[in-house]
């Protein structure tokens, strides 16, 4: 797991206050007497590290983890309805003219300052700038400004930003969106700094790199009150 | 959640898992992906399904916070970090706790093939 040591030290923080904690494959789990057990511990709450799409590609490995989630055996943070807001067409949702009865207008106002114009690739018209657009003739002609990527992907796989890629591979991407989930996103402004940077001789040299900022989001308490 | 699936085009190998309903919160974590620009934050991306780093970050706060050219320009310069793990754990035990559940024992699951 690539992001083991991230792990290694939540779980560490949990063990400083209190809990016990172990990091456990969930193929390798098991229901016991009513219990998910892994390494031979009982568990009452699993902290979630495989994402629900490599759960279910490898599901006939780990049918007493998915058993224990089914059966409310264990507590299961996130849980899996997180999938929905996962979805890179979630974003569409929030900036398509199609659903913006289900926002206040102050939360609308926000949503336009802070969430880039989203949609789900399809044959259809939809609002861009105060106009009517035909979407798939205008993700085409409209390339430069915008990025295509799969709504089920993850870790940045198969974007395609519009001014770094081919225009046949533009299109056939723009294909892919018809007959699969795609998403197309007006390209944000992505900020560069200079950073020093060990470069394979051992030297440290200066070089431009993107920034980006990636805030955690922990739900408020008050949530349930 | 049905139609929300079909909008999405989710798999319904995993539809079928996302349409139980375990009860709430269905999202207690998330880590989201922005860029800043001259008129604040543009989000792209929203990484609820695992969201990795939580941990990454409080550790790097604490290596920044020890180097010296760090702490020569905290000096001169208002810094502070906000921690995510105490909020991390709390909210998880919070989300454990109001289940009905006292046992002291929570795993942490890793994926095989992990994920950045």
């Amino acid at each position: 797991v690539k992001t083991r040591a991230d792990q290694e030290i939540v779980c560490a923080r949990f063990e400083a206050v209190g809990f016990d904690c172990v990091l456990a494959d969930p193929r390798a789990m098991e229901v016991s007497g009513g219990r998910l057990v892994a390494n031979g511990r009982p568990v009452d709450l699993v902290y979630r590290r495989a994402v629900l799409t490599e759960i279910v590609e490898r599901e006939g490995q780990m049918q007493p983890f998915l058993e224990a989630y089914r059966d409310g055996l264990a507590v299961f943070v996130n849980s899996f309805r997180c999938r929905l807001s996962e979805d890179k067409a979630f974003f569409a949702i929030l900036t398509d003219e199609s659903f913006a009865s289900l926002m206040s207008p102050e939360e609308s106002q926000l949503v336009r300052r802070i969430v880039p114009w989203t949609r789900r690739v399809a044959e259809r018209k939809t609002r861009r700038g105060g106009s009517e657009v035909d979407l798939v003739p205008y993700v085409i002609d409209h390339q430069a400004g915008l990025v295509l990527k799969p709504a089920h992907g993850y870790g940045g796989r198969s974007v395609l930003v519009g001014d770094e890629t081919a225009p046949e591979t533009w299109a056939a991407a723009v294909q892919d969106g018809l007959r699969e989930p795609w998403v197309v996103q007006e390209r944000v402004h992505i900020p560069e700094e200079v950073f020093p940077l060990l470069e394979d001789d051992g030297e440290v040299g200066l070089a431009p790199l993107k920034v980006n900022v990636n805030p955690f989001f922990v739900t408020a308490r008050t949530w349930a009150r | 959640v049905g139609a929300l699936c079909a909008y999405l085009g989710t798999p319904e190998a995993e539809a079928r898992w996302v349409r139980l309903d375990p009860g709430p919160p269905d999202v207690l974590l998330s880590r989201l992906d922005a860029f800043l620009g001259p008129d604040g934050p543009r989000f792209i991306e929203i990484n609820s399904d695992a969201p990795a780093g939580f941990g990454y970050g409080d550790r790097m706060a604490e290596v920044f916070a020890d180097l010296p050219l760090f702490r020569s320009f905290a000096e001169t310069r208002r810094v502070r970090y906000e921690p995510s793990l105490p909020a991390l754990v709390d909210a998880v035990v919070w989300a454990w706790r109001r289940t009905g559940r006292r046992r002291r024992r929570l795993p942490s699951s890793p994926s095989r093939t992990g994920r950045t």
